[in-house]
């Protein structure tokens, strides 16, 4: 199987003009894919860990993009480990490589753990590409 | 100092059935960006903080981009988190709104820094940009 191609771009705009350090545009090869929302049914207790499945990616994600849909803080952990700080609702963090990390280190797992019990039934948003080959 | 107001936009288009758009607002007062030069013959392990400048309180938006011809680790708030940024890679982070502040590893994002994985071959660099959190 070929690999496929995406392009990923963020561009921010604004009283700082464009700042060039914030256009992007990187050109990332992938063969699987994973994308949707996940499910937190209302009342799940704070703490509690929830996956974000990758699928078919089986080896690395080499696009990685999640939102915070819900309507609470979240932590994140991509490969096992703690990402170090809160994700507000509607905050967004994405990681883009155009060429495969591999070894140790490469991204294979992440999971959200929310912060607090969730008040009403609510979703993580979520794509992954992956496996360029 | 009133808010600064700059628009974020990120899109990820290409074959197959993912097409992400994603577009957000995030009120602004202080800035810090530029770029961290890396050396040739850096030492496997060194770390670079990345400059939070006048950015005190919490960042609502960080990029950094590896341009350093090998493989990063990244640290936020002192913790070696899971990312591991291939050379021309970026991670980028974005939020509307400030969070609520808990205890421990789970609060505002302070400060960060990149860690080399290898020693440096040829002079290499790192982009950055932090913006800061929300007046009020």
């Amino acid at each position: 199987m070929a690999n496929k191609q995406a392009t990923v771009k963020w561009t921010l705009r604004g009283d700082v003009g464009i700042h060039p350090a914030a256009a992007e545009i990187l050109a990332i090869d992938w063969a699987a894919e994973n994308a949707g929302e996940v499910d937190i049914a209302d009342q799940t207790a704070g703490s509690t860990v929830v996956t974000i499945p990758f699928g078919a990616i089986g080896t690395e994600a080499t696009c990685f993009w999640l939102k915070n849909t819900t309507n609470q803080d979240l932590t994140l952990k991509v490969s096992g480990a703690n990402n170090g700080f809160r994700m507000p609702p509607g905050s967004t963090i994405i990681y883009a490589t155009p060429v495969a990390a591999g070894g140790s280190t490469k991204l294979t797992a992440a999971t959200v753990t929310t912060t607090a019990t969730m008040d009403g039934a609510q979703v993580v948003t979520f794509g992954i590409l992956g496996d360029p080959v | 100092m009133s808010n600064n107001i700059t628009k974020i936009t990120s899109k990820a288009r290409g074959q197959g059935s993912i097409s992400q758009f994603v577009e957000l607002i995030v009120p602004w007062t202080q800035e810090s960006g530029g770029v961290i030069p890396v050396p040739d013959g850096t030492s496997d392990g060194t770390e670079y903080s990345i400059p939070f400048g006048s950015v005190e309180a919490e960042a609502t938006f960080f990029f950094v981009k590896n341009s350093t011809g090998a493989s990063l680790a990244i640290r936020m708030n002192g913790v070696a988190t899971g990312w591991s940024v291939p050379n021309g890679a970026s991670l980028l982070y974005q939020a509307p709104s400030s969070v609520t502040l808990g205890e421990g590893m789970d609060t505002a994002l302070t400060q960060a820094s990149v860690v080399t994985n290898v020693l440096q071959d040829g002079d290499g660099s790192v982009e950055f940009l932090v913006l800061s959190a929300p007046e009020g």
